[in-house]
């Protein structure tokens, strides 16, 4: 897994010199708009190889991949999913109380507390004060 | 020394009780703004601004300007505590403020933020007192050409944060790189890397970038590695503890003083404002500060070069916002914008026909300075209990903050899509041993750096000469070719000298 991030730069590298030949390396009197991508892309690709490489040969220092890593944005994605019923605050309140009864096992009484208080500040601050126009859901709240 | 004149009857004006409300209030606001990511002083000042019709012009711009800069106050508090910088000047901060926090120090990381920000930022109101028409005026020399030179100069000292391994720093500089030059190319008119999608068209958003690679990914890093957040609070528990001693404070003050002058001299030139003043101050101080190893992981000496710098980089950009009616950024202009509401018009001028304006303005800098560095200091208490809230809990309260700070910067539920995939993106970064930093710095610096350029070669028709034209220019040529060259030659001499030892005498 170690890979996967310099796999993405590579790509992204080929992507970007690609396109960056295609808007014009000089135009008129200067850079044109692939100058830049066409730096970015071939730096990327040199180094991410050099990189790969160094990895094989077991040189660089990375971390261990842990498939917990998905968590938070999966859950997160469940939580704009159900604004979209529900509406972003109560949705917010939900994710927070859901995360903490299930993920980390904590009381009813403590779960309800914390989640309630994160979302009367939350209200209190975007809603009512910045007035920050949240999805409403479809049931029409906030 | 008339200024100290007319500055002593501004003090007249500033001390007056709704003139001093308005500070506070400013303050406050300021403060809470700041530290709410997503949320940067550009939004608090629009915010504010209709509820300042009433008030007669100084009042109302006491209160804009102190909202100003005491979100540079602000911004470092979520930078330092949760890893979440509160807007861009803040982001320097974050990379050694909260390795701090993490290693239980949170109250020192907080307390030499705002020592640092009040000192940078009374050093700007300084200069601005005694040379600020003067000052607006030589940040006019920096044309394009003088610009581009300063942002290389910038970008030369990538190098001192790519760490033990440059391919992995390398690659994070073109990720970045290619990062900044997604959306629509202001040169030619035409999009670019936007895959069709219309929330491209503007770039890469910066929030949501940020917020991704440092607090959603420290989310991510808390759920994997739960082991390592068990509650850090147990190394300071009083207030007193989360005081800078005396050693440390002699630490921090020479880093203050030259940061915050070289902050409010880059807070005075049109178009470089507080984030670049913080990127550029703390890259210097990596260079040449004798703590400069410990710099990036936990030292105070990053968080005093990023906050007094951004603090004097606020206070620089009144400059050439009051004598020359130019703003430095989105915030200065919108402060330009409430001048011209109340019939004010900035420039050479303003200083003489409205003095009561002007230095009733500047005076109340100087209180406001002071009002802010207590209700920061006044604000720690509180603050440590951030600190001690167990990870757990932390852990769905950030994300939730995540998504809100991300959703409110153009309310686009794209951005918080674009946040979750920089945040695992940078989860598999980690894992690679790719730093983000880089990343960030290239991301910032390549669309100015872009744009100067452009400028530079259209003014010039082509011709290199732009790039050694002033005396400024060629100063940056050269700093710019030494510090490229000094890494190379350090490390031969390095050579040398080893291969001279091991020679039998």
């Amino acid at each position: 897994m170690r890979y996967v991030a310099p796999v993405i730069a590579l790509l992204m590298g080929v992507y970007w010199i690609i396109g960056g030949f295609s808007y014009g390396l000089w135009v008129r009197n200067g850079p044109g708009g692939g100058f830049l991508p066409v730096i970015g892309g071939v730096l990327t690709i040199v180094f991410s190889i050099s990189l790969m490489l160094q990895t094989r040969k077991g040189k660089n220092e990375g971390a261990e991949f842990n498939w917990k890593a998905f968590l938070p944005a999966g859950a997160l994605l469940v939580m704009i999913l159900l604004s979209q019923v529900v509406g972003m605050l109560v949705s917010m309140a939900i994710y927070i109380f859901a995360w903490l009864r299930i993920m980390e096992k904590e009381g009813l009484a403590k779960s309800l507390a914390i989640s309630l208080g994160t979302a009367l500040v939350i209200y209190c601050v975007f809603f009512a004060w910045l007035r920050v126009p949240f999805p409403r859901g479809i049931l029409g709240l906030i | 020394m008339e200024n100290l004149q007319f500055l002593w009857q501004g003090f007249q004006v500033a001390l007056t009780m709704p003139n001093l409300v308005s500070a506070l209030v400013g303050a406050i606001l300021g403060l809470i703004v700041g530290a709410v990511p997503g949320i940067g002083s550009l939004a608090g000042v629009a915010l504010l601004l209709p509820l300042t019709f009433r008030m007669n012009p100084t009042t109302a711009i006491i209160a804009l300007a102190t909202l100003y800069y005491s979100n540079m106050y602000g911004g470092a508090f979520s930078a330092i505590l949760l890893n979440i910088p509160g807007d861009s000047p803040a982001v320097m901060t974050a990379l050694d403020g909260y390795p701090l926090a993490r290693s239980g120090k949170a109250g020192l990381a907080l307390s030499t933020s705002i020592v640092s920000s009040f000192i940078g930022g009374t050093l700007g109101i300084i200069i601005l007192t005694i040379s600020g028409p003067l000052l607006a005026r030589w940040g006019l020399n920096f044309g394009p050409g003088e610009l581009t030179l300063l942002i290389m100069f910038a970008m030369t000292s990538i190098g001192w944060l790519l760490g033990e391994n440059p391919s992995t720093g390398l690659v994070a500089t073109g990720m970045g790189l290619m990062f900044a030059t997604v959306g629509v190319d202001m040169a030619m008119g035409l999009p670019r890397f936007d895959f069709g999608s219309v929330h491209l068209l503007s770039g890469v958003p910066f929030i949501p970038l940020v917020i991704g690679m440092f607090g959603f990914s420290q989310v991510i890093d808390m759920v994997v590695n739960k082991e390592k957040y068990v509650s850090v609070g147990v190394h300071e528990v009083s207030f007193r503890d989360s005081m800078l001693k005396w050693t440390e404070l002699k630490r921090i003050l020479p880093v203050n003083l030259r940061q915050g002058v070289l902050g409010t001299i880059i807070g005075v030139m049109p178009g470089a404002g507080a984030t670049a003043a913080s990127f550029l101050s703390y890259i210097m101080e990596k260079r040449i500060n004798k703590n400069r190893d410990n710099i990036g992981k936990g030292a105070i000496e990053g968080i005093a070069a990023a906050e007094a710098s951004n603090n004097g980089a606020a206070m620089g950009a009144f400059a050439p916002l009051l004598t020359l009616g130019i703003p430095g950024g989105g915030t200065t202009a919108v402060l330009l914008g409430g001048l011209m509401m109340w019939g004010l018009r900035p420039g050479p001028l303003l200083f003489r026909e409205n003095p009561d304006f002007v230095w009733g303005l500047i005076s109340s800098m100087y209180i406001g300075n002071i009002i802010c560095l207590i209700i920061a200091f006044a604000s720690i208490p509180l603050m440590m209990k951030v600190v001690r809230v167990p990870a757990s809990v932390m852990i769905p309260i950030i994300s939730v903050v995540c998504v809100i700070g991300t959703y409110t910067v153009n309310n686009s539920l794209f951005d918080v899509y674009l946040m979750i995939v920089m945040g695992i993106l940078s989860y598999f970064m980690g894992i690679a041993g790719i730093p983000a930093a880089p990343l960030l710095l290239t991301f910032v610096l390549t669309p100015m750096l872009e744009g100067y350029v452009r400028q530079a070669f259209d003014i010039s028709r082509g011709s290199l000469s732009i790039f050694v034209g002033s005396n400024i220019a060629r100063v940056l040529l050269a700093l710019t070719i030494i510090f490229c060259l000094s890494p190379i030659v350090v490390n031969i001499m390095q050579k040398r000298k080893a291969k001279n030892g091991e020679a039998p005498a």
